[in-house]
């Protein structure tokens, strides 16, 4: 059963949340402020971590940038509708997915499903994918950039994988969304650009100085092949 | 409080102006307008005839302090002179007048005349009785500053000088009010941090009325914030019971059978148009509070104007609709690449949500007169000409059959005003032809 940390302060919504996800075989933890959030999702194991943006004392975005110092684990954040630079400031700070609040409890459960088979998913036989000075492995989801390592979020690693899997052609956006996110690519929907300009600033450019990933306008990205 | 006040100003700077035109008439009248009459031809001939016995009686001695006379009447100089040149009589004259009176006399013997300035008149006087021969008696006006000039250039200069002395009283107390008026002007267009230079206490009525204004646009300004803030604040916690409701919802559904299932779809639909709405609310907010304080960078239109038809489309697809677009030529301007991507998705949204089923919604992009011009078209039923500038207004309904079903343009234009307005661009909207509303985004390109 799978462990998911919801943080929210509004406690009414959050244990209406909670009676929801349960009802579809979810373990829920509530934590109604940011600063017990965090001490929580640092002290324990959870699969997921559902996360209000909008939060009295420390802010959802500041949770998620103190958090993603010592884990990785899968955050999904709720942002207001409407309010792209908390969208685009959390997937910056390493949110794998978010969704706009009021959001649909159905959505919500689908796109947790989504990011916990993703991290279920790790097992998958599949060797080292090596791209020039690049190695990823996916058993053991760890990069590494000329010998050393690159923290990577786990959505930013999938992303990076299928761009890596088909290394000098071009992945177009939607395949991006189905293999890292779970679902298919939705119109308005930043979160695969944000993870590729995440994964840019984390690798910076290749040892030739050239673009790492290529955007191709319209269709996607491509991972360069260098020589 | 009579000194520095606007009465004093204008009592004082019309007795002024009036004390110098007065002044300038009387000198005026006095040196330069009232030149001395020449005497006439008859009066000439009378001098003439004077001399005439005075040298037959009393020779040389007696012309000569008799010219002198004459000349000390008035500021005319009269002047004896022999037809060979010779002479003469009286007082000195420029030597270039002599070959004119000369050749004047060769011709009619008498006449009136100008010649480098001077005004003369000349009358033959015949001197043959004591042996002198024929002589010629001239009158001679000196130039003399205004009054040689033609009519004309006297009333324009008069013209000129008194328009100058005007223009300058004029534009002295129309100065400040001239800013004022652009002050409250730029206030009305919507720049409500707009104030006028205060010169500080005192003052006369007019800086009375600059600090006046600029009370009234702060507390314009803090009235708009302050509902703003309102709209804003509403918005969000309207949110919170939307989201608990939007759950209770689906815990509901689950719970239930497929018989309230119907209502439940209604429900939803219309927690998700709430939600909407208050989306656009806050947005719309945060654009006018926040309108100077935009984030602009350097960026090239087609880039954002690319993903969002790429979006639109995709969203088109659902309705059956089309959205079309050529290639975009690249459009370097200065920007906030986030704001103006969600004002070109939202006349892209209204374009579809305006279009019939299985019509098609045409985006065109060029880079004309320093300006990236983007226009947006639908094949929809348009809107009635004298509504097309309201559309831009929040909330507007405008009088066709669709926005019933629409639920009008609600925010989502209005929203693109504001931030193409932020960006020192406009938008406008007309009707297409055969049928159709075409919406056109300018904005100012980057300088090279």
């Amino acid at each position: 059963m799978s462990h998911v940390l919801l943080v929210d302060d509004d406690q009414e919504l959050a244990g209406m949340l909670k009676e929801y996800l349960e009802g579809d075989g979810f373990r829920v933890t509530l934590s109604h402020d940011g600063d017990q959030g965090l001490v929580m999702a640092r002290q324990q194991e959870f699969d997921a971590l559902v996360l209000d943006v909008m939060l009295p004392g420390r802010d959802g975005l500041d949770v998620l940038r103190e958090l993603r110092r010592t884990r990785q684990t899968p955050v999904l954040m709720l942002t207001a509708r409407g309010d792209d630079v908390d969208t685009i400031v959390g997937l910056e700070l390493g949110a794998d997915d978010y969704l706009p609040k009021p959001c649909n409890p159905r959505v919500l459960v689908a796109r947790l499903r989504a990011l916990l088979r993703r991290g279920g998913r790790a097992a998958e036989p599949s060797g080292v994918q090596t791209a020039g000075d690049l190695s990823l492995d996916p058993g053991r989801r760890e990069v590494h950039l000329a010998g050393t390592t690159v923290e990577l979020t786990g959505t930013e690693f999938d992303v990076l994988l299928a761009l890596v899997r088909q290394a000098g052609h071009l992945v177009d956006k939607d395949k991006l969304s189905q293999e890292a996110l779970g679902r298919p690519l939705s119109p308005y929907d930043r979160s695969i650009d944000m993870h590729i300009s995440n994964l840019r600033r984390k690798l910076g450019p290749l040892p030739d100085g050239g673009p790492r990933i290529k955007t191709v306008r319209g269709a996607g990205y491509q991972y360069v092949a260098s020589a | 409080m009579i000194r520095g006040s606007l009465f004093a100003k204008l009592f004082l700077w019309f007795w002024l102006v009036m004390l110098v035109i007065g002044a300038a008439f009387l000198v005026t009248q006095r040196y330069w307008m009232s030149l001395e009459r020449l005497p006439s031809v008859d009066e000439m001939e009378e001098y003439a005839a004077e001399i005439q016995r005075l040298y037959e009686e009393e020779g040389h001695g007696a012309v000569a302090g008799y010219l002198r006379s004459l000349s000390r009447q008035s500021e005319l100089r009269y002047v004896l002179l022999r037809p060979d040149g010779r002479g003469p009589y009286g007082r000195r004259f420029p030597d270039e007048l002599r070959e004119d009176l000369l050749s004047r006399v060769a011709g009619a013997g008498h006449g009136e005349g100008r010649s480098e300035g001077w005004r003369y008149v000349v009358v033959p006087v015949d001197l043959a009785g004591r042996g002198g021969g024929p002589h010629l008696l001239a009158a001679l006006g000196p130039p003399r500053g205004f009054g040689e000039l033609p009519g004309w250039l006297r009333l324009l200069i008069a013209l000129a000088v008194t328009a100058g002395l005007s223009g300058l009283l004029a534009s002295h107390l129309s100065r400040r009010l001239r800013e004022m008026r652009q002050a409250s002007q730029r206030l009305a267009a919507g720049e409500l941090d707009v104030r006028v230079p205060d010169p500080g206490p005192g003052g006369d009525e007019i800086s009375a009325l600059g600090r006046d204004f600029n009370t009234m646009a702060d507390r314009l300004q803090q009235l708009l914030d302050s509902r703003n803030q309102l709209l804003s604040d509403v918005s969000h916690e309207l949110r919170s019971p939307l989201a608990r409701m939007q759950v209770a919802l689906e815990l509901a559904r689950r719970k239930t059978g497929d018989e309230i299932g119907d209502s439940l779809d209604r429900m939803e639909r219309d927690i998700r148009r709430l939600d909407e709405l208050i989306g656009e609310v806050l947005r719309l907010a945060r654009l006018e509070r926040g309108g100077a304080a935009l984030q602009a960078s350097p960026l090239d239109l087609a880039e954002v104007l690319l993903p969002s038809c790429e979006d639109a489309a995709f969203e088109a697809e659902h309705t059956g609709r089309r959205v079309r677009w050529g290639a975009f030529p690249r459009l370097l301007i200065s920007g906030d690449p986030s704001l103006l991507r969600s004002a070109l998705d939202n006349v892209l949204r209204n374009a579809i949500r305006s279009s019939p089923a299985d019509g098609e919604v045409v985006v065109e992009a060029v880079a004309a007169g320093g300006f990236a011009r983007i226009t947006v078209s639908d094949r929809g039923t348009g809107v009635p000409e004298d509504q097309l500038a309201r559309i831009f207004e929040p909330f507007v309904r405008v009088s066709s059959a669709r926005d019933r079903e629409s639920g009008g343009y609600g925010l989502g234009l209005a929203i693109v005003r504001r931030a193409v307005e932020a960006h020192g661009g406009s938008v406008r909207a007309e009707n297409a032809e055969p049928h159709g509303l075409r919406v056109t985004i300018s904005l100012p390109l980057s300088k090279k």
